[in-house]
């Protein structure tokens, strides 16, 4: 992995992950279908939905989470999420240089035309593939 | 690719309709029947009733799990759309916000029926990724 301050703009060929809650049955492992709600914006999505950079983390590192059942991670590209018309920015917080986001995901335009299509679009072409289910080992 | 494939799509009665077979559709093999009847069965008095009596499973920082009352409504329309033969969905989905989403997929054509904890319900059809249709039913 590579070590910076992540604030480098993401370059196409780069990867990033989507942590995907395992009990809400969003990734169906028999079909290899993804939903779209993996990829909803929520109410702490204000400045847009959360990624994390595969170049910072590990798959592994990127689905941890408190939910006991666990969770998927999905992997896109940089490049096709920008090919499609989306973009990737970095947005560092405390302890996690990988974190970015997807600005035109965002809370308040959760309902509109566009958020549905690029939720779906996400979810069913660009994703290339679903790892997991990663799930906490009890302490 | 045509809106026929489309299962769900609703007339001008809304919710009443969701389901409603479409006009020149052919009908449904018997075998077909049972088989819808028993996925939908298994919609309402397994994952619904799983979800109604342990809310955490479904909790995450800043998600809600579906509230009883969406879980009411959901199962309610679910009744709804068995009895009318209606296909059932691939898909029975928390929308991490109190809510429940159905959705349904075949082909290049995506339907989606959410029901919001306000008790609003609205249906959602896609084409090769375009929302085409969208209309509340409740």
């Amino acid at each position: 992995m590579s070590y910076g301050d992540g604030t480098e703009r993401l370059d196409d060929d780069e990867l990033i992950y989507r942590r995907v809650l395992a009990s809400h049955g969003l990734f169906n492992s028999e079909t290899g279908k993804l939903s779209p709600e993996a990829f909803r914006p929520f109410k702490y999505d204000e400045t847009g939905i959360s990624v994390d950079r595969a170049k910072y983390c590990t798959v592994r590192e990127a689905a941890e989470g408190r939910n006991p059942k666990g969770y998927f991670v999905a992997v896109l590209r940089v490049g096709d999420i920008r090919r499609a018309g989306l973009e990737v920015v970095p947005r560092p917080v405390a302890g996690k240089p990988g974190h970015a986001e997807m600005p035109a995901l965002n809370y308040a335009d959760r309902r509109s035309a566009e958020t549905q299509q690029r939720k779906l679009l996400l979810a069913r072409q660009l994703t290339l593939r679903v790892e997991g289910p990663f799930i906490r080992a009890e302490a | 690719m045509t809106r026929l494939d489309a299962a769900w799509i609703p007339n001008e009665n809304g919710l009443a309709a969701v389901g409603a077979e479409l006009p020149g559709e052919a009908a449904l093999s018997s075998d077909k029947v049972d088989h819808n009847r028993i996925v939908w069965d298994r919609v309402i008095d397994r994952k619904l009733s799983d979800w109604a009596s342990d809310p955490d499973q479904l909790a995450d920082d800043g998600i809600l799990p579906p509230s009883p009352q969406s879980i009411a409504l959901a199962s309610r329309i679910g009744r709804l759309m068995r009895d009318r033969d209606s296909a059932p969905p691939t898909s029975v989905i928390p929308n991490g916000e109190g809510g429940i989403v159905f959705e349904r997929a075949c082909g290049q054509v995506f339907e989606a029926i959410e029901i919001e904890d306000d008790g609003t319900v609205e249906y959602r059809l896609f084409e090769d990724y375009r929302l085409v249709h969208r209309q509340a039913l409740a």
